[in-house]
């Protein structure tokens, strides 16, 4: 339950006009996949990721 | 995951409790102190691990592992264990010993869907307890976030969104603070020029000033970039040096090599078959000491005489000697001049790119010469059938040498000028760190739009799903709440209204307005609120996976009919789900058997606690009765069949919504029961014949005769019998009731008990909309209509 929920929020999150203009459709999937390991990412891990994934 | 066996042996109060549920909900019903928690406690235990009363912290806390045994057998060994069977059918033996409370003994081993059972258990989700219903109810929006959110489970979500802020958070500081540093940076530029603040058209301006004073070009607005200050800033040419290392070179003796090397070029080109024996110097002296007694060259078959032939290999032996001695002595001398033609190469290729274009153009003219001269000197061979490392052909003309004597050095520099080239130089540096930080200001900027686009798309994603769960969830809490106080109007909804960290409630009062559920609603309602909420988010939870909840006390301050709804709730919405109840209230858990949700198999009562014991379970009250008269004991069964008669009978009267004279003190006599009773009994036997007529219910009117005539003649032998129950209870010293009088009237009683029920032991009664629909049974098999069929004339109507 908890798993399919936070995987909606993050499937959700990922489809916003905002953020699909600013990053690929590959690093949107790198995103994802950061976001949903078993271990939460650090912010430093996705700070990096979005800052080296430009459109 | 549903319990089939529970035995909890030496653990709290239970000394060895024995339950067998067989996976159908169960009702421990008992006074206080009887055990009731404890067999709550034993089911957490032996699935979780842990009991939630041992959880709090500090040095002098209760701990399992001090105070989970019995007080009395605290030497021997303490277990709970359990007979559990999953959705897919698997059945698993748990055991769990206090000695190593934390280690989980299972047969056979842990399956990824009993773990996933168990992982329910461990966080507390299949347990409600009175203490806590209160806490999604009479809190702050704050505390029932937490509380509703930990139930959810969502958890990562909230990680999720909050990693999300705190990506955002920084993006932006980080946004800031290169925005300072722009403007640092544009501030020491601007001290630095005299400026009040930095203004680019201002500060163009002013490197001009200092540019004109060079003579270089100006920059602009746009583009601050400096020229190159390089040729301004020594007061000597950068070429002196290299002119005067050119002067030295030039200066070398290079007579003797030279001469050397000529003299030695001369012999090779005189005899040109001294370099090719040069090679073949080897291939002679090995052929002479081989050749023996030939009459013919081995290689052309030329005859010769063999002293002839040995004449001519020793004369060339001797002619390849002469080429490697004059080879050998030619290499000090290549070696000398291709030092120096090597660094005149490179001098002059520097003065070449340095000096002006025809100077420079000749310089780079002698450095072609000087390369071919060291490449030819790079191999003496090379050297001495070549031309190239003659002096005159690569030593600098006289005259260049004469120019580069003779180069001006630049004047020294002005004092204005020398101001210029210090001020450009400094804002050269002030500019590159300006233009480093703007670049930075840029990164920052851009990683900022991402990184806020990202923790907008993360909030409004959150609120979204979470929105939407909160909207089912108030659904669902609405009409379970309704189901319990039908009588108080459909109007009631609660509403949820979350914001980042809170969750608040609302509930509707009366039709009046929404207000906080603590604000108007009394402890009761509020109670039947937590409930309500604690089982919508179990059913929004559960799906298939949760499958049993433990409701330990949850209705304590719930009057009887709203409990009576919360068995129709219960056994309407979670069907399937095993249900282990704990009450001291009697009839309620009767009325959850009577609802059908619970058998009376599995109505367990605890009638006290003895140290010795542990929990005393009540053994049924006809069978006690039985046992007594049995015995001989007259006056004991007496009292018992009074107790179980007026027991029974206010049941009776409860379900039947019997006519009896009001008592304020809730005493109530076994006479005016017995006749409330068999009244409405008629009465409602009466409509269910007329029912069924008015039905066309055939099967049903024989049954319904059968059971009138049944329970006509029951009531007429209790009536009969009744004085026997009022002598001997009496103690009417005139007359003593034998066993035989008491057995007559015992077994009359039953009877008349009997006429009363269905096949399946639950005492018959209305139910349906308002009951007036049908005189049933939960199990079904009964089912009388108690009202009659409308007309077509009637629908008009």
């Amino acid at each position: 339950m908890a798993n399919t929920l936070a995987e909606k929020v993050v499937a959700k999150a990922l489809e916003s006009d905002a953020l699909a203009q600013k990053l690929s459709a590959k690093d949107l999937a790198r995103l994802r996949a950061l976001l949903l390991k078993p271990q939460l990412p650090s912010s430093e891990e996705v700070a990096a990721l979005l800052a080296g994934s430009r459109k | 995951m549903k319990i089939h066996t529970l035995r909890a042996h030496n653990f709290r109060g239970l000394v060895d409790l024995k339950l067998e549920p067989n996976g159908r909900s169960m009702v421990l019903c008992g006074p206080n102190g009887a055990g009731k928690t404890a067999v709550v406690e034993a089911i957490e235990f032996v699935l979780a691990g842990k009991v939630r009363r041992f959880q709090h912290r500090g040095e002098n806390a209760p701990t399992l592992q001090r105070h989970g045994a019995h007080i009395e057998h605290r030497d021997q060994e303490q277990f709970v264990e359990a007979e559990v069977v999953l959705p897919s059918g698997a059945r698993f033996h748990l055991k769990r010993s206090l000695d190593g409370q934390s280690r989980l003994k299972c047969k056979p081993a842990i399956t990824p869907e009993l773990e996933a059972a168990l992982d329910i258990a461990r966080q507390g989700h299949h347990a409600l307890s009175r203490d806590q219903l209160l806490r999604y109810i009479t809190v702050t929006p704050g505390q029932r976030a937490t509380a509703v959110q930990e139930l959810l489970a969502i958890d990562r979500i909230l990680e999720l969104v909050e990693l999300a802020d705190d990506v955002g958070r920084k993006a932006k500081a980080a946004r800031a603070a290169s925005v300072q540093n722009v403007e640092r940076a544009q501030q020491a530029l601007a001290d630095r020029l005299g400026m009040p603040g930095f203004d680019e058209e201002v500060a163009a301006e002013v490197l001009n000033i200092f540019l004109d004073q060079l003579g270089l070009p100006h920059v602009s607005a746009g583009n601050l970039r400096l020229p190159s200050l390089a040729p301004l800033n020594g007061s000597a040419p950068s070429w002196t040096g290299d002119a005067e290392l050119l002067q030295e070179l030039c200066n070398e003796d290079l007579s003797a090599p030279s001469a050397a090397l000529a003299r030695n070029s001369e012999t090779f080109a005189r005899d040109p078959g001294l370099l090719r024996d040069l090679d073949q110097h080897d291939l002679f002296a090995m052929a002479a000491p081989l050749l023996g007694e030939a009459k013919a060259c081995p290689l052309c078959d030329t005859r010769w005489q063999p002293e002839d032939l040995r004449e001519l290999l020793q004369r060339r032996t001797q002619h390849c000697q002469q080429a490697a001695e004059l080879m050998e002595e030619s290499k000090p001398f290549v070696a000398e001049m291709r030092s120096v033609a090597e660094q005149m190469q490179a001098v002059l290729a520097k003065l070449a790119r340095k000096l002006p274009k025809e100077l420079g153009r000749q310089c780079a003219t002698a450095a072609e010469a000087a390369q071919r001269a060291a490449i030819s000197l790079q191999d003496p061979r090379v050297a001495l059938g070549s031309e190239d490392w003659q002096l005159d052909r690569w030593l600098p003309p006289p005259s260049l040498r004469e120019s580069l004597g003779s180069l001006p050095a630049l004047p020294a520099l002005s004092t204005a000028r020398q101001d210029a080239v210090v001020a450009l130089t400094e804002a050269r540096v002030l500019l590159e760190q300006l233009d480093e930080a703007i670049e930075q200001c840029a990164a920052a900027k851009a990683h900022n739009e991402v990184a806020q686009a990202f923790r907008t798309a993360m909030q409004e994603a959150r609120n979204d799903i979470l929105g939407g769960l909160y909207s089912q969830l108030a659904d669902v809490f609405s009409r379970f709440y309704r189901k319990l106080h039908d009588h108080e109007g459909d109007g009631f909804r609660g509403e949820f209204k979350q914001s980042k960290n809170t969750l608040a409630l609302n509930v509707d009062y009366l039709g009046k307005g929404k207000y906080p559920p603590a604000a108007l609603h009394s402890e009761g309602h509020q109670d039947s609120m937590g409930l309500c909420l604690y089982l919508a988010l179990m059913q929004r939870l559960a799906g298939s996976r949760v499958q049993l909840t433990v409701l330990d006390d949850v209705v304590s301050s719930v009057d009887a009919d709203h409990r009576r709804g919360i068995c129709e709730l219960l056994k309407d919405e979670f069907e399937g789900r095993q249900f282990f109840i704990t009450t001291h209230d009697a009839l309620w858990a009767k009325q959850l058997q009577q609802s059908g949700l619970v058998r009376k198999a599995e109505r367990v009562v605890l009638k006290g606690w003895t140290l010795q014991h542990g929990p005393l379970l009540a053994a049924d009250g006809w069978e006690q009765i039985a046992k007594l008269l049995a015995a001989g004991d007259v006056n004991q069964a007496a009292a018992a069949l009074r107790y179980v008669l007026e027991e029974e009978l206010a049941e009776v009267c409860d379900l039947l919504c019997a006519k009896v004279r009001f008592r304020g003190n809730g005493l109530y006599g076994f006479d005016e029961l017995f006749q409330g009773a068999c009244q409405r009994f008629s009465e409602l036997l009466d409509k269910a014949r007329a029912g069924s007529q008015s039905h066309k219910r055939t099967d049903a009117l024989p049954l319904i005769e059968e059971r009138r005539v049944r329970f006509e003649a029951a009531r007429k032998d209790a009536e009969l019998e009744q004085w026997i129950l009022n002598q001997a209870v009496h103690h009417n010293t005139a007359w003593v009731a034998t066993a035989a009088d008491l057995t007559r009237l015992f077994n009359a009683a039953r009877r008349f008990s009997r006429s009363l029920s269905c096949e399946c032991g639950v005492f018959i009664g209305p139910s349906g909309q308002r009951d007036k629909e049908l005189l049933a049974c939960s199990c079904g098999k009964t089912n009388w209509p108690l009202s009659k069929a409308r007309l077509v004339s009637d629908h008009a109507a």
